[in-house]
């Protein structure tokens, strides 16, 4: 029988390539066009300790990576252990040991799940390779033997994989991959019914959510990009070292991160698309100058991939407890934009508008990843990255005459940005308040004009960046970003007609698991819908108000304690929502969702 | 027409209402005369310094479209301002990695930063030594007065033991830092000391700290003649001596000997060396192209990304 969607668990010691494993077999199942969403935890420290990677595989686009386990694969006895009880009924076990000798009834008495196969990786890693550490190839061979996967995948990818590191590695490997492959076909009898179905296509990209933020980066134009090296943020970094000088462009590593964006500032007013990305320490040591920014509108993205805070707090797990410092964090008012991705695809895409509102506004625009996005992979179609890049990604010199103003006090607060370089455009900015020209001004009625100017920037921000995406109903069909003006107001005129019982709001990441707990709902006769806001801030009241006043209950979902964007809500709307809030560190769980919904329902 | 009362002069205004004053190549001073008018104490040593640095700019033909003077917070940081350019003033101590990020961000102009001894050695000293060991060509403008001017009077990074300040009313405790000795360290590639009082001898290095292809650094020693008692150019002035003749700017021993000498402060090039610089590095990598990229510039290449990723 072919199985559509399954969720299968790989654990192991952090030094027995677990995630490598884990990296390769969503990256053979995208050859062999399925889709997965998988996620990966691994201790914070460098060393030891048990590292975990899931992956949920299936025909349909995947949102999130699933609760119960259909396979367990564990490396050893602890992984064993550890992961047992998140099994489902049938599921299936395929563990290292000898087969042999193994007492399977003391073994695995406590064992509640489907047929189990004990395979001997170590040892034919060790005996028939010769090479200890390629236990874990000989495990990728055996699972994708067991599966179904045709065996060139598996073999192209190791292959590839291991030739970056050194030819030397390329021989054990592929030796490793494919003893696990011989040793399934001669001496393993399957007993389970998880085949992975036969699809035909060009195959998906796999991509994480910090790759997808370095692509969209680089596709929205962006050729220079400064940081400092954080979890779990520091991938997009990496990504960009590669790829930014093949386009002329430029990776700055500072010394910290006010160094970051300091650069960034002064590549941004030299003219060119500039971001840096970092994690919440960062941020926090960003703020003043976020507000220079602001004051001086120089346009500016600053990605957060938000980790457990405060302080150093869990930097490998996943939170979203930056929304109010994203939102207020700084001294003084300035304009701000807030968005954040609600998916992986949505990361490449919301780094375009990032950057077209960032220079169109001149305002600092913050993009709100978090761990368990930044890290998590899902599939795409490879016309993602086929579609056009934006490719005029500087301005020509123009001139200025001499009564240039670069601060010039304008209808929509959007003034005329004249760059180094341009002919009679020279001028000062500055953090101080300022004249229209630039000069540091102290005047009551400059001041309160010039606040006032840039906050009509905001007023005057076009309607079509503030879709929002919407679930509802039992495919739980999604609203994307909107690319005109008409097609936002038609979005979020959907979403404003919603009407029922329970409605769901989030932000971010969580969108995954909340669209698939509200389709689980309405399966259960429960009438639910849910909207998240691309941009959360500026608010979004013509969509929100209506969602919130169409239903009878409102969750809001974050993982967060203190209900940060619950509290934003609170202040715009007269309304006390139910609350889920997580936060140790692990994403929400589609099941987790579901019985919160259960519960309010049962009371309305 | 701006929206500054008091008559804020456009670019043409300023230059035309000055008595000419001819300089460099067929320029004129006034032309480097920026928007505003200097708003320093009079008397003070900055006036100096903005007096040699405009006279080196247009000695050395620079267009102020193709230059940008970025600084951070203090007396001294105001700069920018008063100089025809693209001005940048910015977050206090940063002024370092924005000029940085300007060079990157268009390697044409001509990028100098310039701020206070509290700006560039304290708040903003964690950035002194990498500016420095990634020799980008861009000159850095130390302007010194051993004392915190804007904020009026405390103690700063060069102030040295013994005085009194509003901050150290029994006397500085601890031994200052010394600007030129942390500059050779640190990797500059070009290292000077200069004295507002003598403004031609000041605009001689500016001139080719500006030439010189690299990170150069110029200290200049200017006194705070408001707070600063006792450290004003009568300290100074029979304190500062020419720079020996013999002295060897690429020995680095040598001039680390030189600098280690506090009771005289020579003014002069201390140390000077050719190394890689860091623009024409990233370019040669294909990188940093800056804002010179049009549309003819290297595309996407989108293929072998799908095929990186798949
Ligand atoms: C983050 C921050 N902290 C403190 C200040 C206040 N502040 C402004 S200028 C300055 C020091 C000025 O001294 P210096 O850099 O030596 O310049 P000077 O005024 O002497 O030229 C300080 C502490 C500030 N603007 N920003
Ligand atoms: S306070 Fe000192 S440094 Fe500042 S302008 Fe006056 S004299 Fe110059």
């Amino acid at each position: 029988m072919d199985v559509t969607d399954f969720v299968m668990g790989i654990s192991g010691d952090a030094g027995e390539g677990v995630i490598l494993t884990g990296d390769l077999i969503t990256q053979v199942a995208a050859r062999s066009n399925l889709h997965i969403s998988s996620t990966q935890t691994f201790p914070a420290e460098i060393r030891g300790g048990q590292s975990y990677v899931q992956i949920r595989l299936g025909i349909d686009s995947i949102f999130n990576p699933g609760d119960r386990l259909d396979v367990l694969v564990a490396f050893n006895r602890l992984a064993y252990h550890r992961y047992k009880p998140t099994i489902a009924s049938d599921g299936i076990l395929i563990i290292d040991g000898d087969p042999e000798t193994i007492d399977m009834a003391s073994t695995f008495g406590d064992w509640r799940g489907g047929p189990i196969y004990v395979i001997p990786m170590g040892e034919i890693a060790a005996k028939d390779v010769g090479v200890k550490r390629a236990k874990n190839m000989v495990g990728l061979g055996a699972v994708t033997a067991l599966l179904g996967f045709a065996p060139e995948h598996g073999e192209e990818l190791v292959h590839r994989f291991f030739a970056k590191r050194g030819e030397a590695l390329v021989e054990p490997n592929v030796a490793g991959y494919r003893a696990g492959r011989e040793y399934v076909a001669k001496k393993v009898t399957k007993r389970d019914h998880l085949t992975i179905p036969k699809v035909s296509g060009e195959g998906y990209l796999v991509l994480s959510g910090n790759d997808a933020i370095a692509l969209g980066a680089l596709y929205a134009g962006c050729r220079f990009f400064s940081g400092y090296p954080i979890t779990p943020a520091s991938e997009i970094m990496q990504l960009l070292a590669e790829e930014l000088p093949r386009v002329g462009g430029t990776m700055y590593q500072a010394e910290d991160e006010i160094a970051s964006i300091a650069a960034a500032q002064g590549a941004s007013y030299a003219g060119v698309r500039a971001m840096t990305a970092t994690s919440g320490p960062g941020l926090s040591l960003m703020s003043e100058l976020l507000g220079l920014s602001g004051i001086a509108e120089i346009p500016m993205v600053v990605v957060d991939v938000q980790r457990g805070g405060p302080s150093t707090g869990l930097p490998t797990k996943t939170e979203q407890s930056d929304l109010l410092s994203a939102m207020y964090g700084g001294h003084g008012e300035f304009p701000r934009v807030v968005m954040a991705p609600i998916s992986i695809r949505d990361c490449f895409q919301v780094m375009r508008s990032a950057f077209e509102v960032a220079e169109i506004y001149q305002v600092p625009v913050i993009v709100l990843s978090e761990q368990g996005l930044g890290h998590r992979r899902a599939t795409l179609p490879k016309a993602l990255l086929k579609q056009t890049p934006i490719e005029k990604v500087t301005r020509p010199q123009r001139s200025w005459g001499p009564t240039y103003n670069r601060f010039e006090i304008t209808e929509s607060g959007i003034s005329p940005r004249a760059m180094p370089g341009d002919p009679g455009g020279t001028h000062l900015i500055t953090g101080l308040e300022h004249w229209d020209f630039g000069g540091p001004a102290h005047n009551l009625e400059n001041r309160t004009e010039m606040v006032q100017k840039r906050f009509r920037k905001l007023r005057n921000l076009d309607r079509r960046y503030g879709g929002v995406f919407a679930f509802k109903g039992e495919d739980a069909t999604q609203h994307l970003h909107a690319t005109t003006d008409e097609e936002a107001g038609r979005l979020s005129a959907a979403a404003e007609s919603f009407r029922g019982q329970i409605g769901v709001i989030g932000w971010g990441a969580t969108a995954g698991v909340v669209r698939e707990a509200v389709a689980r709902a309405e399966k259960r006769g429960i009438d639910t819908a849910a909207i998240f806001p691309r941009m959360i801030f500026p608010h979004n009241d013509l969509t929100i108000r209506p969602f919130i006043q169409g239903h009878q209950k409102i969750i809001v979902v974050e993982e967060n304690f203190t209900g940060q964007y619950a509290r934003v809500l609170m202040h715009y709307y007269d309304f006390e929502p139910e609350r889920l809030n997580k936060y140790d560190g692990l994403p929400f769980k589609p099941e987790e969702v579901l019985r919160k919904i259960e519960e309010v329902a049962s009371h309305v | 027409m701006s929206n500054a009362p008091e008559a804020a002069p456009t670019k043409d205004d300023a230059a035309a209402a000055a008595p000419s004053q001819p300089c460099g190549r067929g320029r004129d001073l006034n032309q480097y005369k920026g928007r505003l008018k200097p708003i320093w104490c009079t008397g003070c040593g900055i006036f100096g310094v903005l007096n040699a640095l405009m006279r080196s700019l247009c000695e050395l033909d620079i267009d102020p479209e193709n230059l940008a003077v970025v600084s951070g917070i203090g007396c001294s940081s105001r700069l920018p301002g008063f100089v025809k350019c693209y001005g940048y003033h910015g977050a206090h101590g940063r002024a370092l990695p924005t000029a940085i990020g300007v060079k990157l961000g268009n390697p044409r102009l001509t990028v100098i930063a310039a701020g206070g001894d509290g700006d560039g050695l304290s708040i903003g000293i964690g950035h002194f030594p990498h500016a420095a060991r990634r020799n980008l060509d861009l000159t850095y403008i130390l302007i010194d007065n051993r004392i915190y001017g804007l904020t009026k009077g405390q103690t700063s990074p060069t102030t040295v033991e013994g005085y009194e300040t509003k901050t150290s009313p029994t006397g500085v405790i601890e031994p200052p830092l010394n600007p030129v000795e942390l500059a050779i360290v640190y990797g500059a590639t070009f290292v000077a000391r200069g004295y507002s009082a003598k403004v031609k001898d000041l605009q001689n290095l500016i001139m080719e700290a500006i030439r010189h292809k690299g990170f150069s650094f110029v200290q200049v020693i200017s006194p705070c003649v408001t707070f600063g008692k006792g450290s004003g150019f009568d300290y100074f002035g029979p304190r500062i001596k020419p720079m020996p003749e013999d002295h060897d700017a690429g020995d680095r021993h040598a001039a680390l000997h030189l600098v280690s000498d506090t009771d005289t402060l020579l003014a002069g090039i201390f140390y000077r060396q050719d190394r890689p610089e860091y623009v024409a590095r990233l370019q040669a990598r294909g990188g940093a192209r800056g804002r010179e990229l049009d549309a003819s510039d290297p595309k996407i290449d989108t293929e072998s990304l799908i095929t990186r990723f798949s």
